[in-house]
């Protein structure tokens, strides 16, 4: 769990060191957050939203922006350079195997384990498939000419990569999918000020005090310590 | 049956504490060797310059100091606003807590600190009171309220459990019944409801009108303010003989919102009658400060036969709670009690 920092009106976190701009979004440590009494300031008066969540890829990707862009955003890197087709399709098979077998598995972590040791039989066949497939769809039209022979050596350092990209996902050092989509799900976005009762606050208050016989609670008491035990012993027989 | 004032931090001596977190009063019930020891304090305050500390003094009224302001608190809060001619805080509104109001949160601790005591032992168990999520208003914050409620009993050193308001009702009234019945829990707030069979809770909500409600809606009909009616309701108003245009809108109010809790109840019952049967009749208890004006018992029987016959759930007898204030109060405390003998 970290804190998410949603910024509504421009605003400083000195103790933070933040400068945020409106809509701008950080993630800091939860200790740090809970500590910061310029973030309590500047929370008080509705300049920040906070949220205690796990950060995911997948809630950064699908966030739907607090604010409007005035200007269209000038992308500064160059594109990746465009993979080799049959790389791809290594790629898009494993990715589905570490979907469909770890992502949505209820336990994950024994499966993760029981995975990583099959992970190469398991894969060979589907990763030939794919190759194969891949392969005749780059062979050439025309059947007088002889296909451009893909060697071994560059077909086992494809796979090997692709393999090793998918790999940290199975060990737990990535991926960490039953629990967050449980918490995801029960996500409440909630900051509770904390020190809310000052012992050193003076104050003279005498309250209003008034003693009554006790033998209804007793034997309300009594009734539902019984009634639980009974409710007990009948799950118990069941 | 005795009333007194003590101070403030008398010891238990048995362990439990039932907290009713009300939008009115805070009351606090624990057990001691005399019986049960409720404590209540008014659930306001309002802030004064530092120059009246020595008046407060004087008049011995319950004050806290807070740099350089001086906060009253309870009763006497009410008084001061009218002798100053201003307007009274409530660190509650509409039954649960603000957010935002960061300066009625420390008021409210500080309440909250005094009317508990110093816990007999490290993490001694209360219960507190949460209002069901309310059914006509999705907007309003539950679960920030019990966060925070949570928050303010652990600082005093307790262990906080939440409870409903409601159910705590039939925990305190409904012994004799295998704890299954209806309960409504009037406030000054909301209004909750709750069903429970044999201790389960079937059904529990609230609506987000109560005594409050009430006072605003007679006020704008007779075109006076919201402290009067409440002032007149306060000094005497039966319900079942109103004089005058003042007390008859308010019984037309009163009428309002026991219908408008009933229909609720139809309402909420029919999303979950396909779900289980209603094995006995059950009672139903009203209770709360609202439930407190003379003829309400009589006026809410009046209210529900007209909705008898398209009540979906078969009534034993409607009663009043023995002690409108303190049921909840006292529901929870049987609760934490029940904690102990686990």
């Amino acid at each position: 769990m970290e804190t998410q920092i949603i910024c509504c009106e421009p605003c400083k976190i000195p103790d933070l060191s933040l400068d945020l701009h409106r809509g701008e979004e950080v993630w800091v440590a939860n200790e740090l957050a809970k500590n910061s009494k310029d973030l309590k300031r500047v929370l008080a008066i509705g300049q920040v939203r906070v949220y205690q969540r796990m950060r995911d890829k997948k809630a950064r990707r699908h966030a739907p922006p607090s604010y409007q862009r005035l200007k269209p955003k000038v992308r500064t890197q160059t594109p990746a350079p465009e993979k080799p087709a049959v790389e791809k399709v290594i790629e898009r098979v494993v990715e589905k195997i570490v979907v469909e077998k770890v992502i949505e598995a209820p336990d994950t972590e024994a499966l993760a384990a029981q995975i990583k040791r099959d992970l190469l039989g398991e894969m060979a066949g589907t990763i030939e498939a794919a190759v194969a497939a891949a392969m005749a769809a780059q062979a050439p039209p025309a059947p007088t000419q002889a296909a451009p022979a893909l060697d071994a050596a560059t077909m086992a350092a494809i796979v090997q990569q692709a393999v090793a990209a998918a790999l940290p996902a199975f060990t737990g050092g990535v991926v960490v999918p039953a629990k967050r989509r449980e918490q995801a799900d029960d996500e409440v976005p909630l900051y509770l000020p904390t020190g809310i009762v000052d012992k050193d606050v003076k104050a003279e208050i005498t309250v209003k005090s008034e003693s009554k016989d006790s033998n209804d609670l007793d034997e309300a008491a009594k009734l539902l310590r019984e009634m639980k035990r009974r409710k007990k012993q009948t799950d118990k027989d069941k | 049956m005795s009333e007194n004032e003590t101070p403030a931090a008398a010891q238990p001596a048995l362990m439990g504490v039932g907290l009713d977190m009300g939008t009115m009063n805070i009351v606090a019930a624990r057990r001691q060797p005399s019986g049960v020891v409720t404590k209540r304090i008014r659930d306001s305050f309002i802030d004064l310059p530092k120059e009246h500390k020595r008046m407060l003094k004087l008049s011995n009224v319950n004050y806290i100091q807070k740099g350089d302001d001086i906060i009253i608190v309870g009763d006497a809060a009410y008084e001061m606003a009218n002798v100053f001619g201003r307007e009274v805080r409530r660190p509650l509104a509409a039954g649960l807590i603000a957010a935002g109001e960061i300066d009625a949160l420390e008021i409210l601790g500080v309440m909250v600190r005094e009317v508990l005591g110093d816990p007999a032992t490290e993490n001694e168990i209360c219960v507190f009171s949460v209002p069901a999520a309310p059914v006509d208003d999705p907007s309003k914050d539950i679960v920030y309220h019990k966060g925070i409620l949570e928050r303010i009993v652990n600082e005093c050193g307790y262990k906080a459990i939440p409870s409903n308001e409601a159910l705590a009702i039939i925990y305190a009234e409904c012994g004799k019944d295998q704890f299954s019945g209806i309960a409504f829990s009037f406030g000054s707030g909301m209004t909750n409801v709750a069903l429970a069979i044999r201790t389960v809770e079937a059904l529990s909500f609230s609506v987000g009108r109560g005594g409050d409600w009430i006072d605003a809606g007679a006020a704008k009909s007779v075109g006076a303010t919201q402290a009067r009616m409440c002032s007149i309701k306060e000094k005497g108003l039966n319900l079942m003989k109103p004089v005058g245009r003042e007390q008859e809108a308010l019984v037309v109010y009163y009428k309002n919102l026991i219908e408008y809790a009933l229909d609720n109840v139809v309402k909420e019952f029919q999303k979950i009658s396909s779900k289980f049967d209603m094995p006995f009749p059950v009672p139903i208890v009203v209770s709360g400060g609202t439930s407190k004006a003379e003829g309400f018992l009589d006026f809410f029987k009046e209210v529900f036969e007209s909705k008898k016959k398209r009540f979906p759930i078969e009534v034993s007898v409607v009663r009043a709670a023995t002690e409108p204030l303190d049921a909840v109060a006292r529901g929870l405390l049987v609760q934490a009690v029940q904690e102990y003998d686990d």
